[in-house]
């Protein structure tokens, strides 16, 4: 029983022994081509440029951020200007007795 | 054209000295990858992965070590990191399993591999050997793959792998036992059942 198990361990280790090469399937280099020319393309924008693509966005929103909220008080005071004015509760007071 | 000629040409991107490459170890590398991933969409994926990578850095190889090894080196390395991520993309499978259904069954689980190039009255016993091999260690795994499966010598091994020759010989032998403990447990389990 030991010995058949023995034997059958080393048969199975030596079952690879006159293994012969297996094949890639045909056309292998123009797939080789085509995976290095989707890898360059892939390169063409290298990391750098997508960082300074970022920090540009970035200021731009910054910019755009800063104009709205500008815009956004300007507005708030010429309303407030408007209403002060219509209300006659203008603070420049010029009273001559 | 010598290997140093080769290399050179290959450093000027020249296409045909590429071609060459591609042509003189396509097999090599393909074997490499099949021996450790056992299976052969992926083994000829791989294979196109590692010519790219070597087209690619090509011009940082200094030629302290052969061609050959650089490129079997490679092929090691990417069929590694291939069976890791297959690990990964499983264990998250079986996780996603125990939430969504009852089924135990695991749905990355692949069938019995039998290397082609394994003559037909082997190719049963082999394809016990290349199950045994897949639940070995990564070095253990690499280092069986390239001296029995594509032939190379321990000294060559240490090369590809970066290990002393001592430590290719203890990693072997350590190989083979593992094989031969877990060849046993399918022996005890067919008796079995």
């Amino acid at each position: 029983m030991k010995k058949d198990k023995e034997t059958w361990i080393n048969e199975v280790l030596g079952s690879v022994e006159r293994i012969k090469p297996a094949e890639p399937m045909p056309g292998f280099y123009g797939r080789v081509l085509q995976k290095a020319m989707e890898t360059k393309m892939a390169a063409v924008i290298p990391m750098p440029v997508v960082y300074r693509a970022a920090a540009g966005l970035l200021i731009i929103i910054a910019l755009n951020t800063f104009t709205c909220i500008a815009a956004s008080k300007t507005i708030h005071q010429a309303k407030v200007k408007q209403f002060a004015n219509e209300f006659s509760l203008t603070q420049d007071y010029n009273y001559n007795y | 054209m010598n290997e140093n000629e080769l290399i050179a040409l290959l450093k000027q991107g020249n296409e045909l000295a590429f071609k060459n490459l591609v042509e003189g170890f396509r097999i090599r590398v393909y074997n490499t990858c099949l021996g450790i991933v056992q299976s052969a969409p992926d083994a000829e994926d791989i294979s196109q992965e590692v010519f790219v990578e070597v087209f690619r850095s090509v011009q940082h190889f200094k030629a302290e070590a052969k061609l050959s090894t650089w490129i079997y080196r490679i092929a090691v390395t990417k069929s590694l990191d291939h069976l890791r991520s297959k690990k990964r993309k499983k264990r998250f499978a079986f996780m996603k399993n125990l939430y969504k259904d009852n089924s135990n069954e695991l749905r990355f689980e692949k069938g019995d591999f039998v290397h082609p190039g394994v003559e037909m009255e082997n190719k049963e016993l082999a394809s016990y050997l290349f199950k045994a091999i897949e639940q070995l260690p990564e070095n253990q795994k690499a280092a069986f793959t390239l001296n029995k499966i594509e032939g190379l010598s321990y000294q060559e091994v240490s090369e590809v792998m970066k290990m002393t020759l001592s430590s290719v010989e203890s990693l072997m032998f350590r190989a083979k036992q593992n094989l031969q403990k877990i060849l046993s447990d399918y022996y005890d389990e067919m008796q079995g059942a």
